[in-house]
């Protein structure tokens, strides 16, 4: 079990945690998702250990051992790596730090990164799948992904999820995802949790969001049912409402059921139109 | 990481050696426009010695130029090395090669192991290796090193004569007090707060992570410009160095 307890954080004066808490079972797919600048990337920073919390701890699986680290594939939106290295260089200095024997290169010989070009001249998609290499090679516990999917070409992007969806099903590991957008990765998702000022605004597993997140359209508001966003039209309105009910008595409306990219922007909606 | 570390401090040398050019360059001024009759064994030495000095600065003030050139604060963070390694791995090959260029200077010189120098350099280079964090390019650095310099060397004699006119020492020409009480002030806190950041070094600005700076370093040296600008004056009148 991954578990943060009373985390406070904040860049110089601006604070973006305080007193956060956190459990993710071992073996969880998680999605971590809220507005721009909400702090998910900064959640992800302070689990991969490359900014310290201010106040509080993040306790990692007994099964990680003394050095966490060694056991975390982080990808962040930033794709940080030593850009002056060539390819081949870069895969050298990591099997170094990590005390590697070697990498298996596989994916940087599908997706053809030649290893004499430097790092800076990647494509992000080439990056990305250099960095997924690099993770896939340490055979990690937890991994943090941070809005990369996205950014990437749809080759890629299939390359990526594949070794993802192959990396999850050969092991337990625990994945949290900063996402805004979800299409390709919903299947892979159990959880989401929806952030808001810095604490959890949502939790919840995903079928379960599915049912209880719905948009009801309708000429007038729904009675009785918690209204996160709306688009109004001129004869009907689209209300998305949270939580909903099956036992609504709801007369003449339609009540549509919502995929995850669906959920999120109703949230995150509500949120910018509050 | 040693390894890259090793490369990085290798570039830094071969950067600094640049300056080897001045030994033809003064050769040929001497012989087409001075006439000193300066020879080769002459301006060697000076040019060799300038070459260390710059490395001693200049390798200091580049500890994390290559994260923040490339971008890779981030990546260097989130590897399973403690940041106490990370800046003993930058710190290690970079001092080895300035006390390998001064063994290498005293031998070929044969006049005996200069410690003295050798400790300058260290200093110089302790003091750029402290701004590091906090400055990113090379030139402002080297600017900033020699602004300390100079505020430690004036704040040694003026500290000097403030304990003497204080009767703590009996002789204003006390040198070793100076520069004890003048590392304690400047050295010391922003050592400390160079420690400091670095024990807590994080993926952010670094204009976010100086605050160490900010508490202990900048009051300390504000009080020391300020004892210059106060007692400088009534120092050299008390040595004899005015007019």
């Amino acid at each position: 079990m991954l578990s943060i307890r009373d985390l406070h954080f904040s860049y110089g004066k601006r604070s973006v945690y305080t007193g956060f808490n956190l459990n993710i079972p071992a073996g969880q797919i998680c999605l971590l998702t809220g507005i721009n600048g909400v702090g998910k990337s900064t959640l992800l920073r302070l689990i991969a250990g490359v900014l310290r919390p201010k106040k509080g701890t993040i306790v990692y699986p007994e099964t990680m051992g003394s050095e966490p680290r060694r056991k975390i594939g982080f990808i962040s939106d930033q794709l940080s790596l030593y850009e002056s290295l060539t390819v081949d260089q870069a895969l050298r200095f990591h099997c170094d730090v990590f005390g590697l024997d070697r990498i298996d290169d596989r994916l940087i010989r599908l997706t053809k990164i030649e290893g004499g070009r430097r790092v800076k001249e990647l494509s992000t998609g080439q990056r990305t799948i250099l960095h997924l290499n690099m993770i896939l090679s340490l055979d990690p516990e937890l991994l943090l992904i941070d809005e990369v999917i996205h950014s990437i070409d749809a080759y890629l992007r299939r390359v990526f999820l594949e070794e993802l969806i192959a990396l999850i099903a050969r092991k337990r590991v625990t994945v949290l995802m900063a996402n805004l957008n979800f299409h390709d990765i919903e299947a892979l998702i159990e959880r989401v949790i929806l952030l808001k000022s810095g604490t959890i605004a949502v939790d919840e597993p995903i079928e379960t969001l599915k049912k209880k997140v719905k948009k009801i359209i309708a000429p007038a508001p729904p009675a009785g049912l918690t209204i996160l966003s709306q688009r109004p039209f001129p004869d009907r309105s689209e209300y998305y409402v949270y939580p909903y009910l099956e036992n609504s008595a709801l007369r003449d409306v339609e009540v549509v059921d919502l995929d995850l990219t669906e959920i999120v922007a109703a949230f995150i909606g509500g949120e910018y139109a509050a | 990481m040693l390894r890259k570390e090793v490369r990085d401090a290798l570039r830094r040398l071969a950067e600094c050696l640049i300056l080897l050019v001045a030994v033809p360059l003064g050769y040929i001024w001497d012989r087409a426009i001075v006439h000193y009759g300066w020879r080769f064994v002459d301006i060697v030495p000076a040019v060799f010695t300038a070459t260390i000095f710059l490395f001693a600065v200049y390798s200091g003030v580049s500890l994390f130029s290559s994260e923040k050139k490339d971008r890779a604060l981030e990546y260097m963070l989130s590897l399973p090395v403690s940041r106490s390694k990370i800046v003993l791995a930058k710190v290690v090959p970079r001092l080895s090669i300035l006390v390998g260029l001064w063994g290498g200077f005293a031998i070929l010189a044969g006049k005996g192991w200069n410690w003295i120098i050798l400790v300058f350099l260290l200093f110089l280079f302790f003091i750029a290796a402290s701004l590091s964090i906090a400055i990113d390019s090379a030139v402002i650095g080297l600017l900033g090193v020699f602004l300390l310099f100079g505020a430690f060397d004036l704040s040694s004699s003026t500290l000097t004569f403030v304990a003497w006119k204080l009767g703590l020492i009996s002789s204003i020409h006390n040198v070793w007090f100076g520069w004890t009480a003048a590392g304690v002030l400047i050295l010391g806190p922003f050592a400390a707060a160079f420690l400091l950041v670095i024990r807590n070094l994080q993926a952010m600005p670094l204009r976010l992570q100086m605050r160490p700076y900010y508490r202990l370093a900048l009051p300390s040296f504000l009080v020391v410009i300020f004892l210059i600008l106060k007692f400088f004056g009534a120092y050299l009148a008390a040595t004899g160095r005015l007019g």
